[in-house]
């Protein structure tokens, strides 16, 4: 596993991996003394980072109580508990609730070693979050009713009256509601309402999440739809008619989602916490999230499954964390086009 | 002590209320900043007052089908021959096992599916899948009251030339009234605190807001419209009170002999239990069937399903211990005294899971702020238990109560002068008798315990169990339909196993 480790790394920037490899300790070496459990509030499910922590469970020899729930709920509880929350660390669905625990000071500052294992654009500025991995905004389509050449170019034209009756979407899916967060800041308030309103005008399908929409696409009882890309990985490839297609402008319709972690503010066990999240975003756990769940890594140079198409990160569009954070006044201008 | 005993279950379904008052009043703050909504905004808001009457529209509907329905087919049951009774009983009953949100998801697409309907979602299809969830509350309750019944009247009513129709309103529906109410008032609570179906068919009523409101972080709001939805339950706490009946008290009931069923009803029964087996166990079992072929086609690995068995039946068997249990005072004192035992036991059943799971935790935070040791309670399970009791405290208590009334009080009276009361008294009379309704009231309450979730989910996780309707909820979740109908039809089989024991267990008594 060490040599699998040092050649994955190797493969990158040569300089910066040999100081990381000089620098960090093995896994073996991370093992955490004491053994004390660490208690995880996930907000990602079972399936999805259950088998992952088991494994960290076994390299680190640590034990893990993991307790699962929808990140808001999670989020909520935490908040609720204030000083007397057993978790220690938070695992969030999408970084819009840890920018929020921030602002509320419920998260302590990283250390440094793990912050530098991720791109920068990945993790909370003041270093109290950090992304685990990436879920692409994209439009899921039926290839049997459309072909690339009469998919919209831009996120905008979504608002055109083209589109009337063929688009799916689910807007109090939390996903939805940070990218609407971004769009605010990257086209301004009106804009932003303006094209909802415009989106609205099309009479879209409305779903409770993504997963019924990507399958509604496949079934053919659905001609587009705005999703996350990962879903679609898990349909069957043979036969599989719905497909994903990412916004080649790079004006809001390509957003990378982030899943991140941090540690609560006041965690009797930091260190140990931080060596489960430093697990998290070493190649291990990243290979993980890429290979079992489809994302996208917020490591470098760590491969994407093969049934997912690789993308480049500079032409993404990128929204800076906080901005994703400032769910506020997108719930009051969702819950106004009555979308709440 | 016994005052002392029935005290328990009234302050558990209390003290959610509590925890409920202290978010209301001391809100965690919203950490996006929003500002909270003041009572007076939500009471001047119409748009809340337009979901709460669609959710009165929505329980008060589906509690009236479910019991015209529940109830026709158990005195079918008590009443009349015919063949495959057994089965076809038993066959409705497994309804029970279906979560809500997969009954609704299953109808949705196969509805949708036969393009002539209109699209199957919004109040309508809220209504149908809500009283094909709620029919067999009312058949186990009333069939329940049917089964001790003495059979003497009836036959003596039809012997002197009286109708069906007459023998069953002069013989019958006194004795059973008590039961209907009861039936009716859980299938109301039931349909007003439940999520799943009306998330699933994007139905615009109050607990949809509700939740909003918890994902939104705003708690104080979600606690508002908790007490609104309290407040709904209030007028129908006073209308099964009021009409609350005094049912002949037997001390030894003769079974009545069933009629074979013949002509149009037998055609109509038939029809009944083939939509009701169809709709509510069929083509939920196809389609969880489908997602597991179809995962098994596509080779894709399956999740080892042992824990989470083992942790439903941990959480559902110890859930509906405890319950039933703390059931048996306050239904005593009901029967003998007073509507206020009833009233405050059923309180916290009108509150979605999620909200009373909140108002706990908000309850014993408070407490132990000053005594330390939350994380222990919360790992003990303690909460976690008391939770399912208070939200299914009124389904264990219906057939308990109902069975208590058909005591003949006469019994007590001689046992006093024989001096054989309480203890003999109670082994010889009272038990034996409410054996069935005590099966019964565990069946019901571990039936709804293995199903439930947001409870489990907030005040399970820190006891290390994993459950079944979690996988089923997680797998789903993430679209990993093979995994979520496995554990589904896991916990269909355990349900199916538990209605044929159950069954078993009566013809035995």
């Amino acid at each position: 596993m060490i040599a699998i480790l040092m050649m994955l790394l190797a493969c990158g920037d040569d300089t910066q991996n040999e100081i990381t490899v000089q620098e960090k300790p093995t896994i073996q070496e991370m093992s955490i003394a004491g053994s004390p459990t660490i208690i995880v509030y996930s907000g990602r499910g079972e399936a999805l980072v259950g088998e992952l922590f088991t494994q960290i469970e076994e390299e680190l020899k640590v034990n893990i109580e993991v307790q699962y729930g929808s990140t808001p709920e999670m989020v909520t509880r935490l908040l609720t508990e204030a000083d007397q929350s057993p978790a220690d660390i938070i695992f969030a669905q999408d970084s819009g609730h840890l920018g929020a625990l921030t602002k509320q000071g419920r998260l302590e500052m990283l250390s440094p070693s793990i912050l530098d294992d991720v791109d920068s654009r990945f993790q909370a500025k003041d270093g109290t979050w950090i992304g685990t991995s990436g879920r692409l905004r994209v439009l899921v389509y039926d290839s049997k009713k459309y072909t690339v050449d009469q998919l919209p170019t831009s996120l905008k034209d979504l608002a055109d009256p083209k589109w009337k009756g063929v688009l799916g979407w689910a807007p109090s899916n939390g996903s939805f509601q940070a990218h609407v967060s971004a769009l605010r800041h990257l086209w301004g308030e009106v804009e932003t309402k303006e094209w909802l309103e415009g989106v609205i005008a099309n009479e879209p399908k409305r779903f409770p999440k993504n997963s019924p929409q990507v399958k509604a696409v496949n079934d053919g009882g659905l001609g587009i739809g705005l999703v996350n890309h990962y879903y679609l990985h898990r349909l069957d490839p043979n036969g599989r008619t719905a497909v994903n297609y990412s916004f080649p402008d790079v004006d809001g319709g390509n957003i990378l989602m982030l899943a991140g972690v941090g540690v609560r503010k006041g965690s009797p066990n930091k260190k140990a916490a931080e060596q489960v999240i430093e697990y998290l975003v070493s190649v291990e756990g990243q290979s993980h999230f890429t290979m079992n769940n489809f994302e996208y890594p917020t490591r470098p140079n760590v491969p994407t499954n093969p049934d997912v198409p690789d993308i480049n990160i500079e032409n993404l569009t990128h929204v800076p964390q906080e901005h994703l954070a400032d769910v506020g006044p997108t719930r009051t201008l969702l819950k106004d086009l009555s979308l709440q | 002590m016994i005052r002392l005993l029935a005290l328990i279950p009234v302050l558990l379904a209390v003290s959610p209320l509590l925890g409920l008052l202290g978010l209301i009043l001391n809100p965690p703050k919203d950490p996006f900043g929003g500002e909270p909504a003041s009572l007076w905004m939500l009471l001047s808001d119409g748009a809340v007052f337009g979901l709460l009457l669609n959710s009165v529209y929505v329980a008060l509907t589906s509690a009236v089908m479910s019991v015209l329905c529940g109830g026709w087919l158990a005195w079918v049951n008590y009443r009349y021959q015919y063949r495959g009774k057994r089965l076809l009983f038993l066959g409705s009953l497994l309804v029970f096992a279906t979560p809500s949100y997969i009954l609704a998801g299953t109808l949705r697409v196969q509805m949708n599916n036969l393009t002539v309907l209109p699209d199957f979602s919004g109040l309508w299809a809220s209504i149908v899948c809500l009283t094909i969830v709620c029919i067999p509350y009312a058949q186990v309750i009333i069939s329940s009251a049917l089964t001790r019944l003495s059979g003497s009247e009836l036959e003596a009513a039809v012997q002197l030339g009286a109708s069906n129709r007459d023998a069953f309103t002069v013989a019958i529906w006194p004795q059973i009234k008590e039961s209907v109410q009861l039936s009716f008032f859980i299938s109301f609570l039931y349909a007003i605190a439940d999520f799943g179906a009306v998330a699933t068919l994007n139905a615009p009523v109050l607990t949809w807001r509700l939740y909003e409101s918890i994902r939104n972080q705003d708690l104080q709001q979600a606690s508002i419209l908790g007490v609104l939805s309290l407040m709904a339950v209030v007028p129908v706490f006073f209308l099964v009170n009021r009409y609350r009946s005094q049912p002949n008290r037997l001390s030894n009931p003769r079974k009545v002999k069933p009629i074979p069923l013949k002509g149009n009803k037998r055609v109509l029964l038939y029809c009944v239990y083939a939509g009701l087996i169809w709709l509510g166990v069929v083509w939920p079992t196809v389609e969880l069937c489908s997602w597991v072929v179809e995962g098994w086609q596509r080779g894709l690995s399956f999740t080892s399903q042992w824990d989470a068995t083992f942790g439903s039946l941990v959480c559902a068997a110890i859930g509906a211990f405890l319950t039933t249990v703390l059931v048996i005072a306050p239904a005593w004192l009901y029967v003998q005294e007073s509507d206020f035992y009833k009233n405050s036991t059923f309180l916290a059943s009108a509150l979605p899971g999620i909200l009373l799971a909140f108002g706990l935790m908000t309850l014993t935070l408070l407490i132990t702020k000053h005594t330390g040791g939350y994380h222990l309670v919360l790992s003990s399970g303690v909460l976690l238990f008391s939770g399912y009791a208070m939200r299914f405290l009124s389904e264990g208590f219906s057939p308990i109560a109902s069975s208590m009334r058909q005591i003949n009080p006469q019994l007590s009276d001689i046992a006093k002068i024989l001096d054989r009361y309480p203890k003999p008294w109670v082994k010889n009379v009272l038990l034996p008798h409410i054996a069935p309704s005590i099966v019964r009231a565990y069946f019901l309450v571990f039936l709804a315990c293995i199903k439930e979730l947001p409870i489990t989910l907030l005040l399970g996780g820190s006891t290390g169990l994993k459950t079944l309707t979690f996988r089923t909820w997680d797998r789903y979740n993430e679209a990993l339909w093979h995994d979520a109908g496995f554990s589904g039809l896991i916990l269909l089989l355990i349900a199916f196993m538990m209605t044929v024991v159950t069954l078993h267990w009566k013809a035995d008594a």
